[in-house]
């Protein structure tokens, strides 16, 4: 074990225990657990001494057994329960501990406990008279009713398994098949092609013309993927261009930042908007498809003409044409053809649920079950598929769950004094935190992290005027405008990874990018989100 | 990140020093080091930690002393030394007939054969392709080294292994 | 063609004379006043009886000479056997009633009394006077036929073996052409590749007279553009790159790791390149730079004074190879003169050095005679020698040249480490069939030992082969010195 592990088990396992022991009236017990859980994950996230999907199974497992109701700890620690003794009529009298301080009782009631409000009429020794009509002779008090199981009924287990193949994961395991059909059947490397000829020669054209394909490739698929892609297909291309040409450094940079923008512009596009629209879905309010591309896209093309031209005055050609040979053909086979028919109609359901009414991820499902079945994508694509990716959403909506589930998130929202910044300042202090944060760790991580607070924060009343999607997406958007660092995300460090681009371009870049994309997602927040909702 | 070694064999010192010196920009990723025969060159072979090191490329002169460099190459494919699951291999030689030649295809697995006198660019071109290919068969991740190395073919593995994604 | 002897054309046979015989029956024929029946006259050339046909016919020749001649299955003619006085013809068909056998053809004028079958039979029981002499005179033909036919049978056993002697004869005579041939081809192509050689060494004479100044120019020019003065103390690590090398590559790496300890900062490359300087220079610097950059300074001049040095050593290297490779290849000219033996065997082990990579090479050569003959072949043959020798050994063991003057003679000997010679093969290692490998050897050099001999003793030498005690084989030649002059 190296010495960074073992700082990040040792923090790790502290953040825990001082969750466990923090001496807090307001949270329940089992909100110090999902706490406990939160820190300790928040540093394995952040640390990575194992890989971050691992340590989603880790809290997914951490969750089944300390907060589910089949848990050992929720098994092995079952509250005891009495029955009110009768005194008189709608008088019962009960042991003291059953009483909690804002006066009432736990009664179990299918199996949970249900705070039931009492007047105490009579205080003895260790026990007290409460009037009540809902109590019967065969009412279960808990005997402590401040027993962690009696102030929060853990839930069945199958609530935090259940992530593992939610809707949102779904959806993107729709999306990550097409991306496998797509890439087997080189129909990504081909619309390159296509979308690029009309752009010309000219350095700048070509330039927004990468900027674009990688966009729209990356809004269907993985950023990292398509970046990857092209990057195979530029490298050669600016390789042929003079050594001191700085157009070089300007297209190397624009591949990356087109592609972390790209993955805004829709729900697929890249986990944080898994994370917003699973977190949005707990709180019942469901996103089309087309709605999310509707609020983002503005965004995203706002974005890429501004980077374009960031991008073209820092790094000037000083080339007037540039050769682009690119060749290559659409395959005709029949399961080519599966393929277009079926990714065509796929996109196109997803476009047009407003008419239809299905649910994205229920059309998700129509490329899993075709492509496998017409056998476009077989048993070693579906292997190769990155599984890893649904399991860090899953333990991200699984740890937002929980912290819902036992008011951690709430109790958190609650111990920052919003007030002082006024609803419109929250919003923009989340913004600011998740653009920083998602810079130095993953961008997914970063929205798991704030996500339940976000949500919380709206749905408890304070932020006034501001739609849980505004809130949402803010932070979703925020986490993926980081592009400042290598390591902000994977498509820049391929980008530095070439040779092409020295660190110090890319952060000054990236910064004035996260600024200036931070400003426009507030004035999307202030005069387009939130107008809608 | 496993430390990759590129190990040049060649008896006259000044021969070895050129071939180090046009190598030298591969030292910023790579451990570059020289050996006068094969004799040593089996020493440092036999030093490398088979956990942490791997050889990349061994450019072997033909002609040495001791024990000649295809005689060397065919000894070191029937030893199957952990480091050198995935070597790339070149002869550098001056002279070698049909004979030797087809033994070192047959038997030593050589790669490449590099004539005598060479080009600077010519043996970084080989040697960039080469150790690509090392790389990519070896499954080392390729990030580090895209800059030194292939870069289109590196970004091209990347994609298709998808093992570079959003969760990195 | 000698007859053949011991068939006596008389035998001493009892019956009466041939002439007799013939004269009895001409006195008969005429009395009988056969004489115009039966006698005919054929002039040369005419036909008495033919081959193939029916002729019916019996004769006996009275006067001249007549062939028998025989058509062959290829449609030749055959002469079989010349007639004359008092031989039957058309005898065989008469008995076996068949078509004639042989054609007979006169001669010259001949008489011949032919009758057919029928009217020879009847003449026979009219005149029975005739009957002994004709049978007498069948009996006489027949015999000296079959005479002849064994004669025939001897001549042709004979012939055979004269053939077959002459046979085995052309065939040595042919083997004995190829190998001249191959000889005369082997020497035609090394006097083409010494044309060759000798021409292309004197063209690389220019490149390398100019690598070998302009290096000495750059150095100047270079020292110069620098502007290092000489107080610098750089100009000490300018002037050590020249110094002989003093680590081996496992020594460098040594102190590589080493200075790495020393200055954790410098890259691999630059502490590399920095354990092939000498370790006082490195050591004793007032200051020692801690970062690549810094160090780069030193190490510039430094490995520019070495690249330099380097320049002119392989600039020398190459200028003496092709000195030998002149000398070595020098076009082979008929004619005899004086050969300095010392230098051809040393400029032969310079150019085959690559072949005893591995090798120990001890080479004594003493002051030497000249000796009288033709460079180039002599440089074949200790070529030839010494490559049997380096190959005999494999990529180990000792290579002994020795060359002294003794009695007149030049005496070289070149023995090896290797298996030595099979011990059935010593005496005949020199004949043209013995190969202990392809032949031309590996890369064209070696001609063949038994050329070499050959080389030798039209030098007037003697070449010997023998194993050492010690092992390993040992091969002498030694050559006549030539009178007076001295190497």
């Amino acid at each position: 074990m190296n010495r960074k592990t073992l700082i990040a088990l040792v923090l790790a396992v502290a953040g825990f225990i001082t969750a466990l022991l923090l001496p807090v009236a307001d949270l329940s017990t089992a909100g110090q657990i999902t706490l406990g859980i939160f820190l300790f994950a928040a540093v394995f996230w952040v640390l990575e001494p194992i890989p971050i999907y691992a340590t989603s199974l880790l809290v997914i497992l951490l969750q089944v057994l300390l907060l589910s109701a089949q848990g050992p700890l929720a098994q092995y620690t079952a509250p005891a329960t009495v029955q009110p003794v009768r005194v008189e009529a709608n008088v019962w009298e009960i042991p003291a501990t059953a009483l909690t301080d804002d006066g009432s009782v736990r009664v179990r009631r299918n199996g949970r406990f249900q705070a039931v409000a009492v007047d105490v009429r009579e205080t003895a020794a260790d026990t007290v008279a409460v009037r009540s009509a809902e109590l019967t002779e065969d009412s279960a008090l808990a005997r402590r009713a401040r027993h962690w199981q009696a102030e929060f009924s853990p839930p069945s287990y199958t609530i935090f398994l259940n992530t593992l193949a939610s809707p949102i994961i779904i959806l993107f395991l729709g999306g990550f098949v097409m991306a496998a059909g797509a890439s087997k059947y080189r129909v990504d490397r081909n619309l390159i092609r296509i979308i690029l000829r009309p752009f010309g020669t000219r350095p700048a054209s070509i330039m927004i013309g990468m900027m674009v394909i990688t966009a729209l490739l990356s809004a269907f698929m993985s950023n990292t993927a398509t970046t990857a892609m092209m990057m195979a297909v530029v490298l050669p291309i600016i390789g042929a261009a003079p050594e001191g040409d700085r157009f070089r450094i300007g297209v190397a940079l624009c591949i990356p930042f087109a592609a972390n923008l790209g993955g805004i512009a829709t729900p697929i596009g890249t986990p944080p908007n898994a994370i917003a629209l699973g977190a949005l879905a707990q709180q019942g309010v469901n996103i089309p498809f087309t709605t999310w591309m509707g609020l983002t896209v503005p965004l995203v093309v706002l974005m890429l003409v501004f980077v374009w031209f960031l991008l073209l005055r820092v790094f000037p050609s000083g080339e007037k044409n540039l050769a682009l040979e690119l060749t290559g053909t659409f395959e005709t086979s029949p399961k080519a053809w599966a393929l277009y028919i079926v990714a065509g109609g796929t996109i196109l359901l997803w476009v047009t649920e407003a008419l239809h009414g299905l649910s994205s991820s229920l059309v998700a499902l129509i490329p899993v079950a075709l492509l496998t079945a017409f056998q476009v994508v077989e048993k070693k694509e579906v292997r190769n598929l990155p599984w890893e990716v649904l399991w860090l959403m899953a333990g991200g909506l699984a740890l937002g769950v929980a912290m819902r589930e036992t008011g951690l998130a709430e109790w958190m929202v609650g111990i920052v004094p919003w007030g002082v910044l006024g609803a419109a300042g929250a919003l923009a202090v989340f913004g600011i935190v998740a653009i920083l944060l998602s810079n130095f760790i993953s961008n997914t991580v970063a929205a798991t992290l704030l996500m339940p607070l976000v949500m919380s924060f709206v749905a408890s009343g304070m932020a006034e005027g501001f739609a849980l999607t505004t809130a949402a997406l803010t932070v979703a958007v925020g986490t993926s405008l980081a592009m400042a660092l290598p390591v902000s995300t994977p498509p820049n460090a391929i980008a530095v990874s070439t040779g092409l681009i020295r660190t110090p371009d890319m952060v000054k870049m990236g910064v004035i990018i996260g600024t200036v994309g931070y400003a426009a997602v507030l004035a999307m927040a202030f005069l387009f989100w939130n107008l809608i909702f | 990140m496993p430390d990759i070694h590129i190990l040049c064999i060649e008896d006259e010192p000044d021969v070895l020093d050129a071939v180090l010196r046009d190598l030298a920009p591969f030292e910023e990723k790579f451990t570059l080091t020289g050996a006068a025969d094969a004799a040593e060159a089996r020493e440092i072979l036999e030093g490398l930690d088979p956990e942490n090191d791997a050889v990349g490329l061994i450019f072997c002169d033909h002609i040495m002393p001791g024990q000649r460099g295809i005689e060397l190459l065919i000894a070191l494919k029937k030893e199957n030394l952990q480091p050198l699951e995935y070597t790339r291999k070149v002869l550098f030689t001056g002279q070698a007939d049909h004979a030797d030649t087809i033994q070192a295809i047959n038997e030593a697995g050589i790669d490449h054969y590099l004539a005598k006198p060479w080009e600077a660019d010519e043996l970084r071109g080989l040697a960039r392709k080469l150790l690509t290919e090392f790389v990519i068969a070896a499954r080392i991740p390729p990030l580090p080294y895209m800059a030194v190395l292939d870069g289109a073919r590196l970004a091209e593995v990347i994609h298709d292994r998808n093992d570079l994604n959003e969760t990195g | 063609m000698k007859p053949a002897k011991d068939f006596p054309e008389k035998s001493g046979s009892r019956t009466p004379g041939r002439e007799s015989l013939v004269a009895a029956i001409e006195n008969i024929c005429a009395s009988a006043g056969l004489t115009k029946q039966h006698i005919h006259r054929f002039t040369s050339g005419e036909v008495i009886l033919g081959e193939g046909t029916r002729g019916g016919k019996i004769g006996l020749i009275l006067g001249g000479t007549a062939s028998l001649v025989k058509r062959t299955e290829e449609g030749e003619t055959v002469h079989v056997d010349t007639v004359g006085r008092g031989e039957i013809i058309g005898l065989l068909s008469y008995f076996a009633r068949e078509i004639n056998f042989v054609s007979v053809h006169a001669a010259d004028d001949t008489r011949v009394f032919l009758v057919d079958w029928d009217t020879f039979d009847t003449l026979q029981e009219e005149h029975p006077e005739l009957a002994e002499p004709l049978g007498h005179l069948m009996r006489d033909t027949l015999m000296g036929r079959y005479r002849r036919l064994v004669r025939i049978h001897l001549d042709v056993a004979r012939l055979n073996q004269e053939l077959a002697a002459e046979r085995s004869e052309l065939r040595e005579t042919i083997e004995e052409l190829g190998h001249t041939r191959s000889r005369l081809v082997n020497q035609e192509k090394l006097a083409m590749l010494g044309k060759i050689v000798a021409g292309l060494a004197h063209e690389l004479n220019n490149p390398v007279s100019a690598i070998a100044r302009n290096t000495d120019y750059l150095a100047e020019i270079l020292q110069r553009l620098v502007g290092l003065d000489p107080g610098d103390p750089r100009t000490r690590w300018w002037a050590h790159g020249g110094d002989n090398r003093t680590l081996d590559t496992r020594a460098q790496r040594a102190r590589a790791a080493e200075l790495g300890n020393r200055f954790p900062k410098v890259s691999r490359n630059t502490l590399r390149r920095l354990a092939a300087v000498p370790a006082d220079l490195v050591d004793n610097l007032d200051a020692s730079p801690a970062t690549d950059d810094g160090w780069e300074d030193w190490l510039l001049p430094f490995e520019a004074g070495r690249f330099l040095h380097t320049l002119r050593s392989a600039s020398t290297r190459i200028a003496r190879l092709v000195r030998s490779l002149k000398n070595y290849a020098r076009p082979g000219h008929e004619a005899l003169e004086s050969v300095d033996v010392a230098t051809g065997l040393r400029d032969t082990l310079l150019i085959l050095a690559h072949h005893f990579k591995g090798l120990e090479v001890v080479a004594d050569i003493g002051e030497l005679p000249y000796v009288r003959g033709n460079a180039g072949e002599l440089n074949q043959v200790w070529t030839n020698l010494l490559v049997n020798a380096s190959e005999a050994m494999g990529d180990n063991g000792t290579l002994t040249l020795r060359a002294a003057h003794t009695d007149g003679e030049v005496r070289v000997t070149i023995e090896d480490t290797g298996p030595g010679l099979p011990q059935e093969k010593v005496d005949t290692i020199f004949e043209p069939h013995y190969t202990t490998k392809a032949q031309g050897g590996q890369f064209g050099l070696g001609l063949g030992l038994s050329i070499a001999r050959e080389i030798v003793h039209k030098h007037g030498g003697t070449i010997r082969a023998e194993n050492r005690p010690e092992g390993g084989a040992r091969f002498t030649v030694t050559l006549p010195a030539e009178n007076g002059r001295r190497g």
